[in-house]
């Protein structure tokens, strides 16, 4: 039950014929390559360094010695390569020269946006440019890892509730109307504030709060399939259940699925943001959008601390809305236009 | 009628008592215990040098409020008699400062209600036009163009623009237009005259309002134009056309009606965003409301505050969700209590 190529076909026709969803394709793209390439973009170690007669690739060398595949050599063992870079007979620097938690030990804090830092520093130096550069890594980390999570719970329920029916789908149905009574922003906020801050908490408690809506859709669409011929046949030629739901009846589910979990990215990484904004979100030491955004807050000169990473979460959120408004469009002309997009609750 | 809705109190109950037991407990089993918290600052200087008595006498100081706040029974115990109080309307005491919790969430009550009914009312009065001029304009650059904006509204974070407005017009470096916290000027005097005193309210008021206003808005007049579109394109839209209804009658009467259904069932929805969404824009422009009192009561591990919120907001959102699904036969004569489940 693979979609034909054709559908497939169609498909990208529609979706390409939309402008905003195709150009919020080319913006998720894009920022997927600054997550993947970082490292690249911001980063205190050159990528190329010629000293005393001898040639280095630091940003490489360093993916192999966090591997555990090479050692840093003598020279640039603990270094400071900006000192280093000085007295270096050539060198190429990251587009943007500095690490995102890295203390800048001029001491420029506060440093307006300028030649020296694009987007300025904020209260312990640390450069606003490569912060957000690899904030995008984390954000979108965060929001995948979440969504993987509620499409894999919301799938399994939902598809176990549709399948099965009966007494099954009354307990999970039950279970559903549960988590769609909690308060989840300030179940959130409260279990984000009671536990130590970390990273993982976070994207375990998105993905245990967000996977309703996944399994709505898919419980109605295996209530819809599971009564089609192509059911009956499969069971009768001997298909376990576990074979008929994932080869037979899932597929026919997953267009809305990817649309739920279009929205689901971007409603993550709003409410990753949003906690990081309240200083509950993740630990201290790691710069991420909210982060960035949070510390404007007290101090209200630094507008730099504001703007951009504001920018930043607005855009790519957007970007990921429109994706699911035009996947919606494009993979189903018969789905129903509705409010189910990303947005803070 | 009555039988459906005792089978959806029921149900709806369980949920509750689901909802409190996950509450209770992931605040009970969470580290930091409040008791220890009480007397950090004392013994933050250190128990080196101390005499035992002396710390003995602590550990029993710790030992008596740990009972007097009844964190030494059993957890199910705990809960089992939290739970009879709540349902009685007790919401106990705060550990923070021994007040009632139901004193201090009324005291709290009426600013939150206040800015969050205002963005309401205001949200409906926006959103309603724009709503029923973008039916009529369907696929003109208007209706694009205003769906392009509400659209953007919509992913606009509130923390963001909550922090902007901070920064650019209420003091700070730039404009100094608005109050950047709490409502009521540093003079403020309970003798000034009605009018001054209203409009320094709504001068405090006024960049919370738009900030919650504009999420809302955006929320609202999507969900309204997707039905709006919807209510265009079926038949009895046609016939009502087809046998002469003037245009004017056949938007607000044929379409608009039928379109402000999921309105309804999406008011439901807005409850629970009362303390929830309250808590950041409460917290941006340091107004103290509900949001503020949880938010503060979460860092201070003040339990009975925590669980008395969430629990008022997921009774909330509980109500929301029956007064949704009894609205929806009030407005829809079509839908019956039998047809509808979930």
């Amino acid at each position: 039950m693979k979609p034909s190529e054709r559908y497939t076909a169609r498909v990208w026709r529609e979706f390409k014929r939309n402008p905003s969803a195709y150009g919020s394709l080319c913006l998720v793209v894009f920022l997927a390559v600054i997550a993947l390439a970082a490292d690249l973009i911001a980063n205190e170690k050159p990528h190329y360094m010629e000293l005393d007669g001898k040639a280095y690739f630091p940003t490489v060398l360093d993916y192999g010695v966090a591997l555990g595949l090479a050692r840093w050599p003598e020279p640039l063992l603990n270094a400071d390569f900006r000192r280093l870079g000085g007295r270096a007979d050539s060198v190429v620097w990251a587009p943007i020269p500095y690490s995102p938690t890295r203390v800048d030990i001029r001491g420029e804090m506060f440093a307006a946006p300028g030649a020296g830092h694009w987007l300025g520093t904020d209260r312990l130096g640390r450069d606003v440019a490569a912060g957000m550069i690899h904030g995008t890594r984390i954000s979108l980390t965060i929001g995948l890892v979440v969504v993987a999570l509620q499409a894999v719970i919301g799938i399994a329920l939902g598809g176990l509730a549709g399948y099965y029916g009966g007494w099954v789908d009354l307990g999970i149905s039950r279970l559903l109307e549960m988590m769609l009574g909690i308060p989840t922003f300030f179940l959130l906020i409260t279990v984000a504030a009671i536990f130590p801050p970390s990273i993982y908490l976070i994207m375990v408690i998105l993905g245990l709060t967000g996977w309703m809506g996944i399994a709505r859709y898919v419980r109605s669409e295996f209530l819809r399939v599971r009564a089609q011929d192509f059911v009956q046949s499969a069971r009768s030629l001997g298909g376990s259940d576990l074979r008929i739901m994932l080869r037979h009846i899932l597929p026919n589910a997953l267009a809305p699925v990817l649309v739920a979990m279009s929205f689901g990215v971007a409603s993550a990484i709003l409410a990753e943001s949003g906690l990081s904004f309240l200083g509950i979100g993740v630990p201290a030491h790691l710069v991420t959008w909210g982060s960035i955004l949070s510390a404007a807050r007290a101090n209200t000169f630094a507008w730099w601390l504001a703007v951009f990473p504001g920018v930043a979460i607005f855009m790519t959120v957007t970007a990921y809305n429109l994706l699911g408004d035009g996947l919606r469009d494009a993979l189903d002309p018969r789905v129903v236009a509705g409010g189910s997009t990303a947005r803070e609750s | 009628m009555a039988g459906y809705l005792v089978q959806r109190v029921f149900l709806l109950s369980l949920t509750f008592v689901a909802i409190t037991v996950i509450g209770f407990g992931i605040v009970h089993l969470a580290p930091g215990d409040p008791v220890e918290l009480f007397f950090a600052g004392g013994l933050a200087a250190g128990t080196e040098g101390v005499d035992a008595e002396r710390l003995a006498e602590v550990e029993r100081a710790k030992q008596e409020l740990r009972r007097q706040l009844g964190l030494d029974r059993p957890l199910y115990v705990q809960y089992g008699l939290w739970f009879g109080r709540i349902v009685r309307g007790d919401l106990g005491r705060s550990f923070k400062d021994r007040r009632l919790v139901s004193e201090k969430i009324v005291e709290r009550m009426p600013l939150t209600v206040t800015l969050n009914s205002l963005a309401i009312l205001i949200t409906f009065g926006i959103a309603i036009p724009l709503g029923i001029l973008s039916a009529v304009w369907t696929g003109s650059a208007a209706d694009r163009a205003s769906t392009l904006v509400v659209f953007m509204l919509y992913s606009l974070p509130s923390f963001w623009i909550g922090t902007l407005i901070i920064i650019f017009f209420c003091g700070g470096d730039f404009w100094a237009w608005f109050p950047s916290a709490g409502l009521h000027s540093l003079d403020y005097e309970a003798s000034w005259p009605v009018g001054r005193r209203v409009a320094d309210y709504l001068h405090h008021l006024a960049m919370p309002l738009l900030v919650t206003t504009y999420g809302t808005f955006a929320f609202l007049s999507r969900v309204l134009r997707a039905s709006m579109l919807e209510a265009k394109t079926q038949d009895y839209v046609r016939t009502a056309r087809a046998k002469g209804v003037p245009e004017r009658s056949v938007i607000l009467k044929h379409v608009l009606r039928n379109s402000v259904i999921p309105i309804v069932t999406n008011i439901g929805g807005l409850l629970p965003a009362l303390i929830g969404g309250s808590v950041i824009i409460e917290t941006i422009f340091s107004l103290p409301g509900l949001g503020y009192l949880g938010y503060q009561a979460v860092l201070a591990r003040d339990y009975p505050v925590v669980l008395a919120l969430l629990s008022v907001s997921s009774g909330l959102t509980l109500v929301g969700i029956l007064i949704s699904d009894l609205l929806l036969v009030a407005v829809d004569p079509r839908i019956t209590f039998r047809a509808r489940t979930a």
